[in-house]
């Protein structure tokens, strides 16, 4: 049953909708559960209940079906609706600032640097880290919410994911400040140019604001005023 | 037939975006390098990825907000880069930009295709065989596949494309010099992707070592692994409130 779960869990996110989110994924996942656990009396009702509104992070949400099939193998229905209330929202929070806030930037900075500096490797590389370690959460969290039940949120608390989180955010951001200057340096000597030319000056002082001042302009938006430095630059000059 | 199998592929990938287990096939880098393969242009597609990658690494493409199609964007830039040119980088990426968020809409009219099918699947629970719940989501599956197949291959037969043969010249210089830099620019988008109290003075700790390593003039490598070292042990000192007071 584990596997299947696990297998399910890679669907949960299909029939995604407005009204009800991952209502419907989450029960296609616990259908099967419920199949193996339950009487077939209550089978339907027990499987209705689960197509209530639910919302949570697709690699944390392996969590909340573990322990919800924890609780349905024991019998405690009563309680599973207000289990999963009260966890979707934190673990979610949890799993998108892991993985969306900072494993993402993480493996970002580090294998686009391997890619600027040509290992054609890196985009495969970039994305099996991402696979082994998603899918290694939510095996872990599966197993462990199957096992332990409602014991596995306090165990989540004991593995103190903040602590890495906040490692890994340090460790984008310093690497980030000196491989910018390292590349900078080696690939653009720019600050040969710098006291020849106005115009990587220009740049300079454009990509600075960029990285500390325009935060809030959209993609498009920054990317047109570098593209029309350029485009300034060449129409007043030649 | 080439042109077929990368409209295919790119149709899947966007199924697999969101609908299939968030794989991050999708991914600028995943889908440049896979892209820069099947083109034979492994530098095109790698550079391309990297950019966009470092422009969208802020992007979520799950929960109640849609988030521009970052795949979709990726495909059509390189595609159209490698047919044309560098030089008409900025006027692709801002047409792909326009298609990525139309694609949005698409991906608004599939979440109302799904509520209509959930809901459905509530009223009628009771009558059904569960076996056809699998036949629903590969139902679902098939209309996503080829809502993403038709609109890519809608896109790529845009006549508006035709246009960027009309751009001046000199324009054109401007661009083709604009490309280089790109990445910097990118790379400057990325300090915003993680927030933290005290990020400008981890920002230019890193940056005063890198300046100490370049006036030690370390080959590049060398100062790369140092610098790599480096950032691993102020990362855990850190937290081990060794120095700069702790992790607050």
């Amino acid at each position: 049953m584990f596997w299947r779960l696990f297998v399910k869990l890679f669907f949960v996110d299909t029939l995604l909708n407005d009204r009800n989110m991952q209502n419907f994924g989450f029960a296609y996942i616990m259908a099967s559960a419920l199949k193996r656990l339950g009487d077939i009396r209550t089978y339907y009702e027990r499987l209705l209940s689960h197509f209530e509104y639910f919302n949570s992070n697709p690699f944390l949400i392996s969590a909340i079906i573990g322990i919800c099939t924890n609780l349905e193998e024991k019998g405690k229905t009563d309680i599973i609706y207000k289990i999963k209330l009260e966890t979707m929202a934190p673990l979610s929070a949890l799993a998108d600032s892991l993985v969306f806030g900072t494993m993402k930037p993480f493996f970002t900075i580090l294998f686009v640097s391997l890619a600027m500096l040509s290992v054609k490797s890196s985009f495969w590389l970039f994305w099996l880290s991402f696979f082994l370690i998603t899918n290694f959460l939510k095996i872990y969290t599966l197993y462990f919410g199957y096992k332990m039940g409602l014991g596995f949120i306090f165990q989540l608390t004991k593995l103190n994911l903040q602590t890495l989180i906040a490692v890994l955010k340090r460790f984008i951001v310093f690497y980030l400040g000196g491989f910018a200057l390292l590349y900078l340096h080696f690939y653009f000597h720019l600050e040969a140019s710098l006291f020849h030319d106005s115009f990587y000056a220009l740049l300079l002082i454009f990509l600075f604001l960029n990285a500390f001042v325009f935060s809030r302009l959209k993609n498009w938006m920054s990317f047109t005023l570098y593209i029309l430095i350029f485009v300034i630059y060449y129409y007043i000059k030649f | 037939m080439n042109f077929f199998l990368i409209v295919a592929l790119v149709a899947a990938i966007n199924t697999t975006n969101i609908r299939f287990g968030l794989l991050f096939l999708g991914q600028p880098l995943v889908l440049g390098g896979v892209l820069g393969f099947f083109l034979n242009n492994m530098v095109l597609g790698l550079y391309v990825g990297s950019i966009l990658q470092l422009m969208w690494v802020r992007s979520v493409p799950i929960g109640v907000k849609v988030q521009t199609n970052y795949t979709l964007i990726t495909f059509l830039t390189i595609y159209f880069i490698n047919i044309f040119d560098t030089s008409f980088y900025p006027i692709i990426f801002l047409l792909s930009y326009i298609f990525a968020t139309l694609a949005k809409y698409l991906e608004k009219i599939i979440k109302n295709i799904n509520s209509h099918i959930v809901d459905w699947v509530m009223k009628n629970l009771q009558k059904l065989n569960l076996d056809i719940l699998h036949i629903i989501y590969l139902i679902v599956y098939t209309i996503i596949f080829f809502l993403f197949f038709l609109f890519s291959f809608y896109v790529m037969h845009f006549s508006l494309l035709k246009l960027v043969f009309y751009v001046p010249e000199k324009m054109l210089v401007a661009f083709q010099a604009s490309y280089k830099y790109l990445i910097l620019y990118a790379l400057s988008l990325m300090y915003h992707s993680v927030s933290f109290k005290f990020k400008f003075f981890y920002f230019l700790g890193g940056a005063a070592l890198a300046l100490f390593l370049i006036l030690l003039q370390l080959p590049f490598y060398v100062a790369l692994i140092v610098l790599v070292f480096m950032t691993i042990l102020v990362s855990l000192l850190e937290q081990q409130k060794w120095i700069f007071g702790g992790n607050k």
